[in-house]
């Protein structure tokens, strides 16, 4: 695979270096942590009122990212305090993890050249959180350009310069995993419920266009709809991990990518390969037409970076294909535009006592969620929904051997269930027995089972 | 298709030509790129426009006396780790505009820059303009208007101060650079006119190293 660096070695021709490289971070740590453990007390008070602070910095201690708008004289010495707990760590030849103050929970990672930190209400995943970032931060600018970067240019290198632009998709990035239970879930992505003709048919005409351009590097055809796949094709055996596409995702989702306009867009998926970039040609062909909105977004990567006359041309293949088939285009616009989630009625009797499910496949990376009934209907009920998913799946990570559970509480009951094949998180209402449950959630794999290729992308079709 | 006829449409059959001309718009980050595409395809403009990912692709129309010009338009980021993938918008593009914020000593000597690069690198017959943006702050400005139209000049650049906010001079950069392209006879030229109808292919032979 081509290996791109945007921003990398030519062109640039030591622009911005001079300044930055003269004046060096001499090691003074230890004394900057005396001062700022002064004013530490009242930071942490601080703290203490957000849900969380997520802290990007270089290893050298010069912040890169912090999520909440804080005054940059904090920010300074947060990172500088961040960096003092990292470095001495390491100095004992050991890595610092987690530190718990009363609610509040740390976590660190380093990975050089970058400390990721975030503080926390919440102790669940925060390591994967971390990781998450570290691979949305590669996603932008390739692993490799971000550890040569600093060579080049010295410890003191302000990335926020390579970076500009982007705090919004790590802001987002951020948001979408604390706020969706489907992300927290082991990464995961989930499919729009489809008509299991419909999506063969908009597989079958995207593999088919992108196979006939015969583009040598153009690997894979994806369309995104609501932060839902719903479809996707592959050059043969080629893979995309959930990580990478949550990375897509969240890039196509960001509200300011010009949804009327073509774009072409260098991105690096870290799990595929950290040291090289794709092309990614995303296009919106039906949103704020004049006829219709349909928020589907059409994703088509390539290696090479002149494939952009190609991609376009096969999109507007794909484009006519689809709306040659009427039927079909009424379904998808219809699917897309007001999703049919899985109805827990659905299930039959006795469904009633089921509030919520989520419901991850292990081999596929894929969630189904069941769409919100009474009594989890608000913002705040779901919410609530979400944390008990969220600290189920948790504790399902933390003892491997857990199997079943079944948790009465006075508001509802939990159930978990947990194989080598899916996981399953329920909510219950408070009166349930756990026999009941059990019958309840059998049905649910059942019905799961016998509508999987509406819920579930089962098959990626290759071209 | 893409292809949003704003102006008026190619009228099949008509006296007129159409022409299709890729134009890019290169300059430092926030100078407005998007913001004078936006309000050239669309009259919009959004006071708080956020920054360009990659690249942006539009098209738009506009009708001279005896031709129609289809612009193809690359709307370019213009954060630094971007810089290294620009040759891959103009190489090719036979015409561009460079933007700077009048307000903004530094996004002209980036300008400028940018210029140099499009000498050294683009068709020797790239129609070039430099388009000093933010003119309706002028009470800001840091770059003096004679100073960027004798480097125009010096340099045999179209030059104009725009705004995308007020729309001042928008459209008018636009068409100056439309009647400066070559709409010449020979439609067996290979830059200037692209047949729409034939698949991605073509590009390569108009190329230019």
């Amino acid at each position: 695979m081509e290996v791109e660096v945007p921003g990398g070695s030519e062109a640039v021709g030591g622009t911005d270096t001079g300044s930055e490289s003269s004046f060096k971070v001499s090691q003074v740590e230890i004394e900057d942590v005396e001062e700022n453990l002064k004013n530490a007390e009242a930071i942490f008070e601080h703290l203490e009122q957000l849900p969380f602070q997520v802290f990007i910095l270089s290893e050298f201690g010069k912040p890169i990212f912090v999520n909440n708008d804080r005054n940059e004289g904090e920010v300074v010495s947060l990172a500088a305090l961040i960096c003092a707990f990292v470095s001495r760590c390491q100095s004992w030849g050991d890595s610092l993890m987690t530190m718990t103050s009363q609610d509040n929970h740390i976590q660190f990672l380093h990975k050089s050249p970058l400390i990721f930190c975030v503080v926390s209400k919440y102790p669940e995943q925060l390591d994967q959180q971390l990781e998450v970032l570290f691979e949305q931060i590669c996603s932008i600018l390739s692993k490799s350009q971000l550890e040569n970067v600093y060579k080049k240019k010295g410890d003191n290198y302000d990335l926020r310069k390579l970076l500009r632009g982007t705090d919004r998709l790590i802001d987002s990035s951020i948001s979408s995993w604390r706020a969706s239970p489907i992300n927290l879930v082991d990464s995961s992505i989930s499919a729009i419920p489809m008509n299991p003709s419909d999506r063969e048919f908009l597989s079958t005409t995207m593999a088919s266009s992108l196979g006939a351009a015969k583009l040598d590097g153009a690997l894979f055809g994806i369309m995104i709809a609501r932060r839902q796949i719903a479809a996707i094709v592959r050059f043969k055996k080629y893979v995309i991990h959930p990580r990478d596409l949550n990375i897509l995702i969240n890039l196509v989702s960001d509200t300011t990518l010009q949804t009327d306009s073509q774009n072409w867009v260098p991105i690096c998926l870290p799990r595929f390969n950290d040291t090289g970039f794709f092309y990614a040609y995303i296009s919106y062909p039906w949103c704020k037409t004049d006829q219709e909105d349909i928020p589907a977004c059409l994703v088509l990567l390539s290696v090479k970076r002149d494939h952009f006359d190609g991609l376009k041309e096969v999109r507007q293949q794909i484009v006519t294909k689809l709306e040659g088939n009427a039927k079909f285009f009424t379904n998808f616009s219809q699917a897309v535009k007001t999703p049919n989630l899985y109805q827990i009625s659905q299930i039959g009797s006795n469904s009633e006592s089921l509030w919520s499910f989520l419901y991850l496949n292990h081999s596929s990376k894929q969630v189904c969620m069941s769409s919100s009934k009474i009594p989890l209907i608000t913002r705040a009920e779901r919410w609530i929904a979400r944390c008990e998913m969220r600290r189920s799946s948790s504790l399902s990570t933390r003892h491997p051997h857990l199997r079943t559970l079944f948790v009465r509480g006075t508001r509802h009951c939990l159930f978990v269930w947990v194989t080598d094949l899916f996981s399953l998180y329920c909510i219950f209402g408070p009166f349930v027995t756990a026999t009941i449950a059990f019958q309840v959630v059998e049905k649910l794999l059942k019905s799961l089972k016998s509508h999987e290729q509406r819920y579930f992308i089962i098959n990626t079709t290759s071209f | 298709m893409a292809a949003r006829n704003a102006g008026g449409a190619a009228r099949p059959g008509g006296p007129n030509r159409t022409c299709q001309f890729k134009l890019v718009l290169l300059g430092e980050s926030a100078v407005g790129k998007s913001s004078l595409v936006l309000r050239f395809v669309k009259g919009q403009f959004h006071e708080y426009q956020e920054s360009t990912i990659g690249a942006a692709f539009l098209t738009q129309t506009v009708c001279l006396d005896d031709a129609t010009i289809k612009f193809e338009i690359w709307d370019t980021a213009g954060q630094e780790r971007y810089h290294s993938l620009a040759p891959m918008y103009y190489r090719g593009a036979q015409a561009a505009i460079v933007v700077y914020d009048i307000t903004n000593q530094e996004s002209f000597q980036k300008a400028k820059n940018w210029v140099k690069e499009l000498q050294r690198q683009a068709s020797p017959n790239i129609v070039m303009a430099l388009a000093g943006n933010k003119a309706d702050v002028a009470n800001k400005r840091t770059v003096e208007y004679e100073e960027a139209n004798a480097y125009a000049e010096d340099n045999a650049l179209l030059f104009m101060e725009t705004s995308a906010k007020t729309s001042m001079n928008v459209n008018d950069i636009f068409m100056a650079i439309a009647k400066k392209l070559p709409i010449g006879p020979a439609q067996g030229e290979p830059t200037g006119t692209v047949d729409m109808n034939q698949p991605q292919q073509q590009q390569k032979g108009s190329c230019c190293k």
